[in-house]
């Protein structure tokens, strides 16, 4: 009963007790914290897209859902490849680095469909020919909001409000078969 | 102090009352609790499911990748051999295309073991036996008037009704007594694990939660009684 | 630095009384020296109520309060959400726990007397928030729409249809519906995350400030604040700071072990905290065979099966004599404070028949308990019948009892 107070012990046990505290509140907000994580459900509506290849004709653009964005897939045809490096000059970021289509493949370019500008969806003119707003188009999406102006591989010119170009979404592709999203 | 104890007794007695633990027409179901913690078993449990569930029943709330990440089941098996129906994604729901609601009524398994309990799912799966009376030809010692036919006959051979809730097996199916039992305790711990997939990490993790609060509790009793000492 | 933290700490006193109220409710709160581990549920229950607003909440992001929805969706809390079913079996492994630490919590009160004057109030908001608990409880029970969530909450809210004359319309009212339906569940999740936890948060409050006001009890009933040292400490009392509060964290400790041991390895307590009929969707065609409460209603419940007989003359159905019993079972104890007539506080000092009644009242609310959870049958129904006879009898008859029987003497000090 009239044991002493020992100043040691007693701080060794604050420590003790407060550090264990401080891992319990840590341990406590792991699994709250991770409950904000994407839930099962999420994944599977986030999970990859697949597209068959062979029903996109040369020349032609489909418009595939992924993560509830639209994704374009363009079909480039031989013209427009030729026509590509002569653009150059007038993009913002030619983009070399990333391939003459930016994607992986030699014949398709796979796009996000938002302007990069206030996220308006740019429609897709391939016609070679003077446009209201290009006197040279050569073909590629023109963003009807504000007039931003992309070429068929989604790189924006110089002079138009977006500041970059369209994005390129994860994609593979396996045979004739394109798969948006990160593999399986 | 006589009131008090003619309670107990009868708690006591009570507890013990006939007939509230009956199990259709048996006294009591044959006891099984589900571990889920056996992959194989679990692995086995899915292929009995497939073969011999599947055609009728749905498991309309566990994901195909769900059940191939806690299964240990190889992609290629899984796109391959296991997702029959086309158009089914990975991170689709196991409903095997059937039906929403399913036309001959057979339920939804997803949280069946979980409604009934496992023991009542064990026996359910073992004490079918010939009734003509039937219309599948087949009842049931723990569901009498069961709809279900006896599928699982091929791997269990028949059994006839002697005597009240006793059975007799009459032909020989391709698994002996102690082997079909053994499958049913797989397809039963395969029902509980897909009522509840996260009860493999629940019971796994507990302990160290546990083992956790065991030391906190001893740190802050010393913590206490350093204190205490002051005020005694 | 310390300097510094005082000038801050009285710029913020000036402008609010931090530093006061801290020390009135906390660091230099005086609490007797000299308990028993029965005034240690308070501390708990805190714990509890907290554990039960964090999870709730977290639950309440993913959860659906729809007819079509409800139940699916606490299946993808269980199954596709991180932790999701942590959260789950921890809110209702803790709705448990908070009911079997309050049945404590009162039942300490009734041993040692902590309702007498002057702490009438503490035990009428107590009694208060036992009654919200208990709404409480029931409104989140109907919420994940199982089978026995939709048949118990049709038991529960025709009792309110047995109300002459206004019952039906009542019902119907309550309802929002002609049956129970969505309509009903969407105002009881209104309900059960935002108007009740409101005002129990609010009752907490006034419980702890009333407590604060009065000073805690002990199971001596010794009054602390008659011997004071010369700086106005009473001689039996110690700074609620560091003593309470670091008596408190063993406790927690235990109490976790006991809890996360349920959370993890018999979460739905063999049915007892989780019904097996509430994993099968509500079907209004088809009742289960067995309706029973969850246990910490069940005490209630027998009571209120008990009434097989009403008051034929006064046009009482014994439907509607059994809801007044059931009633006045929770309402009684808000009159406790008026029916001790005693002398003394704590059940040590008082006599034979106190200890007799206490003895009673506790055997019977457990056997009534017990039988809450089974099916009736005749014997059972006259074991409740007596029992519900033993949990009133105290308490109606301790105004007599408590005058006339001979008390012992209260020590001046603990």
């Amino acid at each position: 009963m009239s044991e002493k107070v020992d100043p040691k012990r007693r701080k060794a046990l604050l420590i003790t007790s407060g550090v264990m505290g401080a891992v319990t509140v840590a341990g406590f907000a792991v699994p709250f914290l991770s409950a904000w994580n994407p839930s099962e459900k999420a994944k599977a509506m986030g999970a990859s897209v697949k597209f068959d290849l062979t029903k996109l004709d040369a020349g032609a653009m489909a418009v595939v859902e992924w993560r509830r964005t639209p994704i374009f897939i363009v079909h480039q045809t031989e013209q427009a490849k030729q026509n590509l490096p002569k653009l150059n000059e007038k993009m913002v970021d030619p983009a070399l680095e990333e391939g003459l289509l930016r994607s992986s493949n030699d014949k398709f370019s796979v796009l996000k469909g938002v302007c990069t500008h206030l996220s308006c969806a740019p429609k897709y003119y391939p016609e070679i020919e003077p446009k209201a707003w290009d006197q040279e188009w050569l073909g590629g999406f023109f963003c009807p909001c504000h007039g931003s102006k992309f070429d068929l591989a989604g790189r924006v010119y110089k002079g138009v409000p977006a500041p970059v170009n369209l994005e390129v979404p994860p994609h593979t592709f396996e045979g004739d078969t394109l798969i948006i999203g990160d593999a399986v | 102090m006589r009131f008090l104890t003619t309670l107990l007794i009868f708690i006591t007695l009570d507890s013990f009352a006939a007939g509230e633990n009956k199990c259709g027409s048996l006294e009591k179901c044959d006891e099984y609790s589900a571990t889920v913690h056996d992959t194989y078993s679990l692995q086995r449990g899915l292929g009995i499911y497939m073969n011999y569930c599947s055609s009728c029943h749905t498991l309309k709330m566990q994901r195909w990748n769900r059940l191939q990440r806690d299964l240990d089941i190889p992609e290629t098996i899984l796109l391959e051999d296991l997702i029959t129906t086309p158009d089914t994604k990975a991170s689709d729901f196991m409903s095997f295309g059937l039906p929403e609601v399913s036309p001959i009524g057979a339920p939804d398994l997803t949280l069946r073991t979980r409604v009934r309990g496992e023991d009542w799912i064990y026996t359910y799966l073992r004490t079918f036996y010939n009734d003509p009376n039937q219309p599948s030809g087949t009842n049931n010692l723990v569901y009498e008037g069961t709809s279900m036919p006896n599928v699982l006959a091929g791997l269990q051979g028949s059994q006839e009704l002697v005597g009240k809730g006793k059975l007799k097996q009459t032909t020989q199916g391709t698994q002996t007594k102690e082997e079909f039992d053994e499958s049913m305790r797989d397809l039963v711990n395969f029902l509980a694990y897909v009522a509840e997939p996260a009860r493999v990490t629940r019971e796994k993790n507990g302990f160290f939660v546990i083992l956790f609060f065991i030391v906190f509790t001893a740190v802050m009793w010393l913590l206490y009684r350093e204190y205490a000492k002051e005020i005694k | 630095m310390s300097d510094k933290k005082n000038s801050f700490m009285s710029w913020l006193d000036r402008r609010l009384p931090v530093t006061e109220n801290l020390e009135r409710h906390l660091t230099k709160h005086p609490v007797p020296k000299k308990v028993n581990f029965f005034y240690i549920f308070g501390a708990l229950l805190m714990v509890v109520f907290m554990v039960q607003v964090v999870t709730g909440i977290w639950l309440m992001m993913f959860y659906t309060n729809t007819e079509e929805g409800a139940f699916a969706s606490v299946e993808y809390i269980m199954r596709d959400v991180d932790y999701g079913w942590l959260m789950r079996y921890m809110h209702s492994t803790g709705a448990s726990a908070f009911f079997l630490l309050m049945y404590f919590h009162m039942f300490r009160g009734l041993l040692y007397g902590s309702y007498q004057k002057p702490k009438e109030l503490v035990w009428l908001f107590g009694c208060f928030l036992l009654f919200l608990l208990m709404a409480e409880g029931f409104l989140g029970y109907v919420l994940p729409w199982g089978q026995m969530s939709y048949w118990a909450a049709n038991v529960i809210l025709s009792l309110f249809g047995a109300i002459p004359f206004i019952g039906p319309d009542l019902q119907v009212w309550i309802q929002g519906d002609y049956v129970l339906s969505g309509i009903t569940l969407s105002r009881f999740f209104a309900l059960h995350v935002v108007v009740v936890p409101l005002l129990m948060i609010a009752l907490v409050v006034f419980h702890i400030f009333a407590l604060h006001e009065v000073g805690a009890g002990n199971p001596e009933g010794v009054d602390i604040e008659k011997h004071r040292d010369e700086k106005g400490m009473p001689l039996d009392g110690a700074p609620f700071h560091p003593y309470k509060t670091f008596s408190a964290l063993p406790a927690i400790g235990i109490f976790f072990i006991v809890f996360f041991a349920i959370v993890f390895f018999a979460p739905t307590g063999g049915g007892y905290f989780i019904e097996k009929p509430n994993f099968e969707e509500a079907d209004f065609l088809k009742t289960p065979e067995h309706i029973a409460p969850v246990w910490y209603y069940a005490p209630f419940y027998s009571i209120l099966r008990a009434v097989t007989f009403g008051i034929p003359f006064l046009g009482i159905t014994s439907k509607f004599l059994g809801f007044i019993i059931f009633a006045a079972s929770i309402a009684i104890l808000f009159v406790v404070p008026w029916l001790d007539r005693s002398n003394v506080q704590s059940i040590r000092y008082k006599g034979i028949y106190s200890k007799v009644a206490m003895v009673l009242f506790a055997a019977s609310f457990v056997t009534l308990g017990y039988l809450g959870t089974k099916p009736v049958n005749e014997l059972r129904t006259l074991i409740a019948q007596i029992c519900t006879v033993f949990y009133f009898a105290p308490f109606i008859l301790m105004p007599i009892y408590t005058k006339y029987e001979k008390t012992k003497e209260v020590p001046e000090r603990l």
